[in-house]
């Protein structure tokens, strides 16, 4: 109880730092496969979602299967595009540097474009973005590849 | 002045305050929790797995992880939400001289 009191009030009188329970941190540490693999979720959700046969009759059961199945896909769809926004943000505005944006001028395009397509796949059932996410953030990846060759020769 | 007072607070006390940012600990330290880390814990004793510890990256930040795995002076560390962690499966094992201290009190 004393104990409890007392580090209370030191939580009172104690100025809060920041410590991070995420990887933005400088450890160096970036890798685009979270990102590759959440749009290539997107992509598949989408697919799913398209696919899914709307059921014929108004049978009961059949038609809580397919909200059940609808909504799972749009849930996972959802989830995946905000990882995918969350990593190419992170790798955008903590691996690239200036030096990056001469060699490669389209770079903040492409970022930009690739974090805009996370949200319009959210917003809207459309293979076509969904594919266009699944490419843009290849280019991503590309350009970071050759960024990191670049770094060891 | 209140700054230079918390400064003096902050190099006298032995325990700090921080508040977390991130999601790689829940369920069990959620964002925007306020904790206390006890610095002088591992002062005469060794850090112990499952301890939660905070753990210096660079000069200035700070980061927090249960320890999982020790090999002699060398730790690793994992978050409790593996999905959303990075830790020592991807930055490696920590050193001793790396823990800032264990979390003792969560607000």
């Amino acid at each position: 109880m004393i104990k409890q009191r007392l580090f209370l009030f030191l939580a009172k009188i104690l100025p809060a730092q920041k410590i991070y329970a995420h990887c933005d941190v400088p450890c160096g540490i970036y890798d685009l496969k979270p990102a590759q693999i959440a749009a290539a979720t997107i992509l598949k959700m989408t697919q799913l979602i398209d696919d899914l046969p709307f059921p014929e009759n108004q049978d009961k059961n059949k038609m809580i299967t397919y909200h059940n199945s609808l909504v799972r896909y749009i849930l996972t769809k959802e989830e995946h595009a905000r990882k995918c926004k969350e990593e190419i943000l992170i790798i955008w505005t903590d691996y690239f540097k200036e030096e990056h944006l001469i060699k490669f001028p389209q770079l903040h395009e492409t970022f930009w474009k690739a974090a805009k397509l996370c949200s319009k796949v959210k917003q809207e059932v459309n293979l076509q973005l969904a594919e266009e996410l699944v490419k843009t953030v290849d280019q991503i990846v590309d350009i970071f590849q050759k960024t990191k060759t670049a770094q060891k020769k | 002045m209140i700054k230079i007072l918390q400064e003096i607070l902050i190099f006298l006390i032995p325990i700090a305050k921080f508040k977390i940012e991130g999601k790689s600990m829940e369920p069990k330290f959620k964002e925007g929790d306020v904790i206390l880390i006890n610095k002088l814990s591992y002062l005469f004793s060794k850090p112990q797995v499952k301890d939660i510890v905070a753990i210096k990256v660079g000069k200035i930040k700070s980061i927090i992880k249960k320890i999982k795995e020790i090999k002699g002076d060398k730790f690793f560390v994992i978050g409790e939400n593996l999905k959303e962690s990075k830790d020592s499966r991807h930055f490696g094992w920590v050193l001793k001289k790396d823990i800032l201290g264990k979390v003792c009190f969560k607000i």
